[in-house]
């Protein structure tokens, strides 16, 4: 019997194609399943509690959306600033700021609260047709530090199937369906929603039930989008986010400020803001790895920002923010930005409200990371991911 | 020239010539052309990338999947050729009218749901005889389906390519439905009618139509047999007219239980060979998904993505609105919601300035073209399963007047947007 003889007998073509597939099925499923593994963040100096997101929510102990809930209490009393990195797991700057903060922030007065990985399911698969990689890497003193790359809502395998239409709880707004994973749409959340809405359920309790004074949501765009290199404030956090502005400005960063609209529903700086005592906050810097202009995707596009495509977009005139050929790295520049203007958000805070302040004791300092960049304030991982 | 160009070239070169001269099938196409691209990008078989990016259509193929077997037992219980029949019957005197309310019926799935395949599959599948029987041949049956199914995922109340363009830009889903109303529901009566009505019949004998339509099974079953059908009506439509109260189970669900019902509202319906012969035609539309998801996902990885969107920007401004009524529909041959997102949004933000609304309201209806762009015409290719047709090219040939019509119409409303947006309220 030849070969072709053999291939054409359609049992035996069957069983070679599904044994193909379920070899494939194996391989990229180990891989897949890899990528639940998340990345360490180890317990700096200022560390005084470790919470996990799950007290705020039972139901969520035990699901891919529990995470780690860091404080950093100071020796003096004063105010508790809630900051979150990580609810765009593909948005980096947040959630490694949050660890950088985590790692060697020391607090002397007030509360600082920190969740590097808000939506941690996020972390854990990335997006389809998106060629996210699942991880990338920094050099520190003692070797390379590995964070996840995820995608921007929640893994489907925790919350599955989308909807045709996502309504906004409780505004009502419709959004399409993919959206419905995207735990910047869903607060306030509520208890007894999907998946996300629970995740966004526990932050918003976290707020209410510490008093959070002031929430910082760190995000990244685009360059092809409007609202970058900004602070978007909740009209009632305007004034504070003007004091930080100028800070900013004083200390060579350039920032937009842009009020909440108030009628897109879900996002944390609308809904922390209009359900809950707290100033709201978010921030955004460059990334083009999660652009739609980018090149090849790769994880030095990831810690670099440099991409040939947003150059040549920048010289056409589509762009919100310059692009050349030094990119927008990661670590001298955007999540210099967020650090500094955690800072500042502190400082500003303190002045307006001198009885109960937020004071650090040990913060990453500007002229350091732009000089070496991170790797004097994290620590390297034990295991590559 | 640069890499990135060369890779999209590769990877074209290697689907044309797999599709054209080794006629190989156009999924296994598009799955040979991403392995040659990343190849050639250096990434070698990147499996992670490959299975990644088909589960971008996963919910599409389960859709699908569902749908065809639905199909069957419709076809098996005596649901289609009954409803057909007793459709014809009833209006057959008047099939200009007739042929209007069938239009609106193949766009109302993809109005509500926002997808041309929900249309094929569900009310294309019931219209579809109805048609045959007033004297349409079956390609321009077919081709009238495809032309409904793509008018109607950009009727409102639901347009996908028009949400994931708002909110791209941030901007709220708000204050569309009319500029698109008017976009759509005109635009599919006026094209049923220039598509249908040189084959409408308006001399059909009752008595020879009778004799020549399949029995009808309507006597021994009465109204029980359409309970699939009104299941699945009940299903689709009470999450979105009462969305806090009933949840949105997802189509394929809804399909698989209308179709459990239907084993038991009509004649016998032969499960095994439905579903066997229901998987048979869906796998060939299913694996065509699978190979669009590889090969956007081997695009993404490489940077041909990018180049291609970059490329398509870096002209200048006034050639923005020629560089989108190409570009986009271009798009649609891989995806046309993926052409929303990726080159749908930074169009949309290089085209600020104009009336937004009705702007991204005409920009969403070009996506909406792509569905039709051979060699993959996703909408012709679903139709022309749907009729049972072996290739779906004579549909695509059939849809490139109305389709062109369509696309200047968005084009119009496009470069003139400022101008009617004084015009309306």
């Amino acid at each position: 019997m030849n070969l072709r003889t053999w291939w054409n007998d359609k049992t035996r073509r069957g069983g070679v194609l599904l044994a193909a597939a379920v070899l494939v099925a194996a391989v990229t499923g180990r891989d897949f399943v890899a990528q639940r593994k998340h990345f360490a963040v180890h317990r700096g100096p200022g560390v005084t509690q470790v919470w996990r997101l799950s007290d705020f929510l039972p139901s969520l102990a035990g699901t891919r959306g529990d995470t780690e809930v860091f404080v950093l209490a100071g020796r003096k009393p004063g105010a508790t600033v809630l900051v979150m990195g990580g609810i765009h797991a593909n948005e980096p700057a947040g959630h490694v700021a949050a660890v950088t903060l985590v790692e060697s922030a020391v607090m002397e007065a007030g509360r600082l609260i920190v969740i590097p990985t808000t939506n941690a399911s996020g972390f854990t698969a990335g997006d389809p047709q998106e060629a996210n990689p699942p991880a990338f890497s920094l050099a520190t003193r003692t070797g390379l530090r590995w964070f996840r790359y995820g995608g921007r809502g929640s893994a489907a395998v925790d919350q599955w199937p989308d909807p045709d239409i996502y309504l906004h709880h409780p505004s009502g707004q419709s959004l399409s369906g993919n959206q419905t994973r995207n735990m910047n749409r869903a607060f306030p959340g509520r208890a007894d929603g999907n998946f996300t809405e629970r995740c966004a359920f526990a932050v918003t309790e976290l707020v209410r039930r510490e008093k959070v004074d002031l929430v910082i949501d760190l995000h990244e765009a685009s360059p092809e989008y409007p609202v970058i290199n900004t602070i978007v404030a909740h009209e009632r956090a305007m004034a504070l986010a003007v004091s930080v502005a100028m800070g900013l400005e004083l200390r060579g960063i350039k920032i937009g400020l842009e009020a909440s609209p108030p009628n897109l529903r879900g996002l944390s700086h609308r809904e922390l803001g209009d359900h809950t005592p707290a100033l709201a906050v978010l921030m955004e810097t460059a990334n083009a790895a999660e652009g739609r202009i980018r090149g090849r995707m790769t994880p030095e596009l990831i810690v670099t920002g440099r991409d040939k495509m947003y150059v040549k977009a920048a010289k056409a005139g589509r762009l919100f923010v310059s692009y050349d050929e030094r990119g927008h790295p990661l670590e001298q520049e955007r999540v210099l930005r967020h650090l500094a203007g955690i800072e500042e958000f502190m400082k500003a805070w303190t002045e307006e409200n001198k009885e109960r302040p937020l004071l650090p004791a040990t913060y990453p300092e500007q002229a350091i990371i732009e000089k070496e960049g991170l790797a004097p304030y994290l620590r390297a991982s034990a295991d590559a991911l | 020239m640069e890499f990135e160009l060369i890779i999209l070239l590769v990877m074209v070169a290697v689907f044309v010539g797999a599709f054209f001269l080794l006629r190989l099938p156009v999924a296994i196409g598009l799955m040979v052309a991403a392995v040659a691209g990343a190849l050639v990008g250096g990434e070698g078989v990147p499996l992670r990338q490959l299975v990644e990016g088909m589960f971008a259509f996963f919910d599409l193929i389960l859709i699908i999947a569902t749908a065809m077997v639905y199909m069957k037992v419709l076809e098996h219980s005596g649901v289609l050729h009954t409803l057909g029949r007793q459709v014809t019957e009833a209006f057959h005197r008047r099939p200009t009218v007739l042929l209007m309310a069938l239009m609106l019926l193949v766009m109302f799935p993809g109005m509500i749901t926002g997808a041309c395949a929900t249309a094929i599959f569900t009310t294309g599948a019931l219209v579809a005889p109805v048609m045959l029987n007033l004297g349409i041949p079956r390609v321009q049956t077919a081709a009238i389906i495809a032309m409904g199914s793509l008018i109607g995922m950009i009727a409102p109340p639901v347009c996908i390519p028009a949400m994931i363009i708002a909110e791209g830009i941030d901007m709220p889903y708000v204050g569309f439905f009319w500029p698109l109303f008017l976009l759509t529901i005109p635009t599919g009566l006026v094209v049923a009618w220039a598509m249908g009505r040189r084959h409408l019949r308006h001399d059909l004998d009752p008595a020879a139509l009778a004799a020549a339509m399949q029995p009808s099974v309507f006597p021994a079953h009465g109204w029980k047999l359409y309970l699939p059908l009104v299941v699945l009506f009940v299903l689709m439509v009470a999450p979105k007219v009462a969305p806090r109260h009933v949840y949105d189970i997802g189509l394929p669900l809804m399909l698989t239980i209308s179709a459990g019902i239907g084993l038991f509202t009509g004649e016998k319906v032969r499960l095994r060979e439905a579903v066997q012969t229901g998987m048979k035609e869906a796998i060939p539309v299913m694996a065509l998904m699978v190979g669009v998801g590889m090969f956007i996902e081997v695009m993404t990885l490489t940077g041909a993505r990018g180049y291609f969107v970059a490329a398509s920007l870096a002209l200048p401004k006034v050639w923005l609105v020629v560089t989108a009524a190409v570009a986009l529909p271009a798009f649609g041959i891989i995806s046309a919601f993926g052409g929303a997102s990726v080159l749908g949004v930074p169009m949309t933000l290089a085209l600020l300035g104009k009336d937004q609304i009705l702007a991204l309201s005409s920009i969403a209806l070009i996506v909406g073209v792509g569905e039709m762009v051979p060699p993959t015409a996703v909408a012709a290719l679903f139709s022309a399963q749907l009729l049972g047709l072996e290739s779906h090219f004579p549909v695509v040939r059939r849809c490139v007047l109305p389709t062109l019509a369509v696309l200047a119409l968005a084009v119009a409303m496009l470069v003139w947007a400022n101008w009617v947006g004084k015009l309306t309220p």
